[in-house]
């Protein structure tokens, strides 16, 4: 039975695998490594993943989602035609394409993995990410971060003994700052900082926020799929900007044609604020871990994103030195998830190399503070799991009461930075009673263990009556027992998701339908009429043809693209 | 069980040393089988690195700099070529280190004495220098904590001791950072310069701060240098704030003691001005003002014995300011000498009767010690004569706390849409609908508090929230019940007129319905009475 390491990403998903030669990816149906974290509904009522749904993404905006991962934990839908699915559905039909794509790899069924998660998720981010696999079908063990697992790719090619690095990683969607050490086969994370909402994506929204307002076009006259070209259109720009140093943006509205040139120097003045953002988190990672930039030996660049050269410009100015990009930038965290995979095994070529990890965020309860003769001030956040804590951890704090008779303690439980809870995440509360007493003779004991899958259980302990209560912290429901699971399978199972063998079909007639929309008058026709005929063909149902005239149609259809290969 | 008894070494300051006994102890206290073995190890790894960190740090954070002095000295006895004289040098510096440590530590103990505190006021602080306010128990403290600050100290210290001078060629990051604390230090002793913004944002645009390798230990001196000096406009502290990211970094900030006053500089909340004084570089002048600043930072700080004792220092150079007498009136209102409170207002007021801001500054003094009706009258004078968007944000916020929220959200509700962007009351409304949610619970079936808070999210663009604010079952029900009742004293009216028997009949079935309701709501509040 192999257990397989998935990497969800914002914007790519990867499977990858252990081998006795080292970690190896898992390609998908359509032969590729990095399958699209989007997902559509067909005429069918039938899912679609990957590739094929991100064609869909221009040509039915409104069937299609992406970048859902932001929303994980959270109660956002997203209504794709007759069905409403939260972002952890969707994260599972991601996660049932890779796990059938192993499956077809292996001939064998897999029922287990590790998946990786941004360091910078929290409790619910990272349960809602469990309970999106077990609707898939997997059983996950280990949730493992994302800078971790990429550390580990790149630290089993190390030669030196002891290595302090960064691992600076701009995602679709996040951006993730961890500083590790390695030494004597251990590898520590030492802190880790990060920015939620920054990513690749907002790099292109930049763009596309200048082109707007450059071309003075009223953001409200433009419709749903224009949005999804001028999206397209700012991603090829950066991507030209990262090949040749400069790009072209170009769209046509309602008859008016547009375009702008871009050069590196004017796109380092639109991202600006952007690149600012990227030091709050790098500054603190520093801090917590009591390193300054010259004290570390290497960066590491992850994360499709930090292939735009301005990162690369910005990170040596920042270190000093260079940054190692010289792992695939997009497959080193599956390739990390492989290896976690197994180190969890205990396979003999890693029984060696241990890894630490630590806590992200600062956990704790709220106190209220004397302000002298008797008068409290209520509503301050007291710490009890520091942020960067190695886990797993176990800490405990006494606290008393604060009135006279007070039969009632209220626990709640909270994490964030601030000062005052108001300002913090609360992830939950206990309440337990207490015999009446003075004001500060009642004393409780709040224990706080944060396991090393970064999940949270507050035991609170009355010392006088011994009364304990414990609370593992859920903000909707925690693990999903079997009768929930099938449940929600149930409400699912009519969602057919499409058949494999037809993929790659469905991903050209897809694909030509894009750039049907995407093109005007002569082009237009002519595409047109290759679809046509490419459809003919399919309904006569003979497989032979039918792979031929694929074939034909994919050639025609890349020429039409233009050689960026999307 | 002592750390070093868990790694199994001996005491040392050798990090490798360190390092490999942890790795080797690492294998037996694996984290994912023995959670609790490998939490004692690992802390006593944390606390043998730091114990090694300090050592190595007393001696090298003094080198470089010492070395540049020093250099002269050095070199003429270099070029005597008399070894002897050489070793002397060096050994005279060591020893010099040496003394100048030990001289701090005695210092600590006179510091001790004058913490003891006469008033019952001063409480879980512990204070070194007048400003720490620690939120943690004392006893918690972390010693090793408290060695990295007397380091910053010592190495502030005796950065300042030397005076300014040129810089070298090539710096090392340590003389970099030495040379910019002495430039900071210099521009707030010029008291012909330190109130001006631009001197400030001169020095601040200096490249040292773009430079990670030395702008960590920068915030580290700053914030100890500050602490003494933290006389300067609220546009310096902005910048500062916005340079190390203190919004965000509060807890670390109260680490160092002076995250109430930054957070009060960054609020829009008045402070006493320095608008009286512009121009005048009088070095008494200067002191006075620097009273002042500390007189506030003793009130935030509980510290009200220090205050007092600002006071009268301050009192004794400047009887005549009205923001001095605004001050003492927040000192007696903490210190529960409210009867003397008003006679000191009016006398700031008699200085300068035109001044609203005055007004503004008392109200707001008000509205801190929870004077609500007090300040609310204050504000409604100047309000009468004038409108100022302050006063009316104030009187809002009064309103608010007095529970009066219709009247709060009006106000409130006006300023916004004069200033869309004042982030500041947009989190005050927020906060006073959670105020109103808490309320709500003990008072569910008041819908009018409910559309308050729908009206809040809707100006403050919570959407998210929004989305919660539904009504439940028990408001439905209610809502259901008062339209019958409207529904049946209608059609009783009705039936009056066309037939007065059913009309009477009908009466007696609707009030037997009633007292049905009343008695099944009775039970149910006194249900939920034991519950809770």
């Amino acid at each position: 039975m192999v257990t397989i390491g998935i990497d969800l990403g914002t914007t790519n998903s990867l499977v990858a695998y252990w081998t006795e030669n080292g970690p190896q990816i898992i390609p998908n149906v359509l032969g590729s490594n990095l399958t699209p974290s989007v997902v559509s509904v067909d005429d069918n009522n039938d899912i679609l993943v990957g590739e094929v749904a991100r064609e869909r993404l221009i040509t039915h905006p409104h069937l299609t989602a992406s970048v859902f991962k932001r929303y994980m934990g959270t109660e956002k839908e997203y209504h794709l035609g007759k069905y409403s699915f939260s972002a952890e559905e969707l994260s599972s039909f991601v996660i049932k394409s890779l796990k059938e794509d192993a499956e077809a790899f292996f001939g064998e069924e897999v029922r287990e993995a590790v998946i990786s998660v941004p360091a910078y998720f929290n409790d619910v981010q990272r349960k809602a990410t469990k309970r999106a696999a077990e609707l898939a079908g997997l059983k996950v063990e280990r949730l493992i971060s994302e800078p971790t697992a990429a550390a580990i790719a790149y630290g089993l090619h190390q030669k030196e003994s002891e290595t302090s690095f960064m691992v600076f990683d701009l995602g679709g969607g996040t951006f993730d700052v961890s500083i590790l050490e390695l030494f004597e086969g251990v590898m520590e994370v030492r802190s880790i900082a990060g920015d939620n909402f920054l990513g690749g994506e907002d790099f292109t929204n930049a763009l596309i926020s200048y082109f707007v307002e450059s071309k003075n076009i009223e953001v409200g006259s433009i419709n749903e799929m224009e949005k999804s070209i001028l999206y397209k259109q700012a991603e090829m720009c950066k991507r030209a900007l990262a090949n040749e140093g400069k790009g072209r943006m170009e769209i046509t509205l309602k008859g008016e044609s547009y375009d702008v040139s871009i050069d590196r120097i004017l796109f380092e003045k639109i991202v600006s604020d952007l690149l600012i953002r990227l030091r709050h988190p790098i500054e603190r990672a520093l801090r917590d871990a009591s390193l300054k930039p010259k004290d570390l030996d290497a960066v590491i660049l992850i994360g499709g994103a930090t292939r735009m050269p301005i990162i690369k410009s910005v990170v040596s100015k920042m270190f000093g030195k260079l940054p190692f990009c010289n792992i695939n930038p997009d497959e080193a965290v599956a390739l990390g998830a492989a290896i976690q995979v197994a180190l969890k095994e205990r396979n003999e070529a890693l029984s060696e190399l241990i890894l630490t990890d630590v806590c992200p965020y600062t956990l704790g309860t709220g106190v209220a503070k004397s302000v002298g003769e008797k008068k409290y001030e209520s509503g301050f956040f007291f710490p009890i799991i520091e942020r960067n804590t190695p886990i797993p951890v176990s800490k405990v704090e006494r606290l008393a009461t604060i009135s006279d008779n007070q039969i009632h303690i209220n626990i709640g439980v909270y994490q964030g930075e601030s000062r005052m809870v108001k300002d913090n995440l609360k992830l939950g509360e206990l309440n337990i009673e207490v015999p009446p007493n003075k004001a500060g003779e009642e004393q409780f004991d709040v224990r706080y263990t944060y396991d090393i899958n970064g999940i949270l259980e507050v035991e609170v302990h009355s010392l006088s009556n011994g009364e304990r209560k414990r609370l593992v912290i859920e903000k909707n429901k925690g693990s999903m027992t079997k009768e929930e699971i099938e449940e929600r399978l149930y409400a699912l199972k009519d969602i057919k998701i499409h058949p494999r063998d037809r993929m790659e079909n469905k991903l050209l007639i897809a694909k030509g339908e894009r750039l049907y929309q995407e093109s005007l008058g002569e082009k237009r026709e002519y595409i047109g009429s290759l679809l046509q005929g490419f459809e003919h063909v399919m309904s006569l149902q003979d497989d032979r043809e039918i792979r031929h005239a694929a074939k034909k149609l994919k050639e025609q259809l890349e020429k039409l693209e233009g050689w960026y290969d999307y | 069980m002592n750390i070093w008894d868990i790694l199994e070494i001996e005491q040392t300051a050798d990090r490798a040393i360190i390092k490999k006994a942890y790795a080797r102890k690492l294998k037996i206290y694996h984290p994912e089988d023995d959670p609790e073995g490998f939490q004692k190890l690992r802390e006593a790894y944390d606390r043998a690195l730091k114990y090694a960190k300090i050592n190595a740090q007393r001696i090298e954070s003094y080198v470089e700099d010492n070395k540049l002095h020093n250099k002269n000295y050095f070199e003429n006895e270099i070029q005597n070529e008399d070894k002897s004289n050489v070793e002397k040098c060096r050994i005279t510096i060591v020893n010099r280190l040496e003394y100048s440590l030990d001289e701090d530590e005695y210092d600590e103990d006179e510091f001790d004495e004058d913490e003891y505190d006469e008033d019952e006021y001063d409480e879980d602080e512990y204070d070194e220098d007048g400003f720490d306010e620690d939120e943690y128990d004392e006893d918690e403290y972390d010693e090793l904590e408290y060695d990295e600050d007397e380091l910053i100290r010592h190495r502030l210290n005796f950065i300042l001791d030397y005076p300014h001078e040129q810089p070298v060629e090539e710096q090392t990051d340590e003389q970099k950072v030495n040379y910019f604390i002495r430039k900071l230090r210099n521009l707030y002793q010029d008291t012909l310069r330190r109130f001006d913004e631009k001197n400030w944002e001169e020095l601040l645009q200096d490249d040292i701060l773009e430079d990670l390798n030395c702008k960590l230990i920068l915030q580290d001196l700053i914030l100890t240098f500050l602490k003494e000096h933290p006389s300067l406009p609220r546009n310096i502290w902005r910048k500062l704030a916005e340079i190390f990211y203190w919004k965000e970094e509060e807890r670390f900030l109260a680490k160092k003691g002076l995250s109430r006053y930054i957070f009060k500089q960054l609020s829009n909340d008045p402070l006493p001005r320095y608008t009286y004084f512009e121009g005048n570089t009088d070095s008494d002048c200067i002191e006075y003002l620097e009273y002042r600043d500390k007189i506030v930072i003793s009130l935030l700080t509980y510290h009200y014995y220090k205050a007092n004792e600002y006071i009268e220092l301050a009192q004794k150079m400047n009887k005549k300011d009205p923001d001095l007498l605004c001050l003492i009136g927040a000192y007696y209102l903490k210190t529960k000498q409210n009867k003397k409170v008003k006679a000191v207002f009016l006398e700031a007021i008699k200085l300068n009767p035109y001044d609203w801001e005055t007004y503004l500054y008392q109200a707001q003094i008000m509205y801190e010690n929870k004077g609500y009706q007090e300040a609310v009258f204050i504000c409604n004078q100047i309000d009468d004569a004038l409108m100022k968007y302050e006063v009316r944000t104030l009187k809002g916020k009064c309103y608010a706390k007095m529970t009066s929220w219709r009247k709060a959200i009006d106000i409130l509700k006006q300023n916004m849409e004069i200033n869309p962007c004042d982030e500041e009351i947009k989190k005050f409304l927020i906060d006073t609908a959670h105020d109103i949610k808490i309320y709500l619970k003990s008072h569910p079936h008041k819908f009018k508090y409910r559309k308050m808070i729908k009206e809040i999210y809707c100006i403050t663009n919570q959407t998210e929230k929004l989305k919660e604010v539904k009504l439940d079952k028990e408001d439905k029900k209610k809502i259901i019940d008062r339209l019958f009742v409207i529904c049946s004293i209608l059609y009783f009216i009705r039936l009056l007129f066309v037939d007065p028997i059913r009309a009477a009949f009908f009466f007696s079935l609707f009030m037997l319905l009633l007292v049905i309701r009343v008695i099944q709501s009775i039970i149910t509040y006194q249900f939920r009475k034991n519950k809770s």
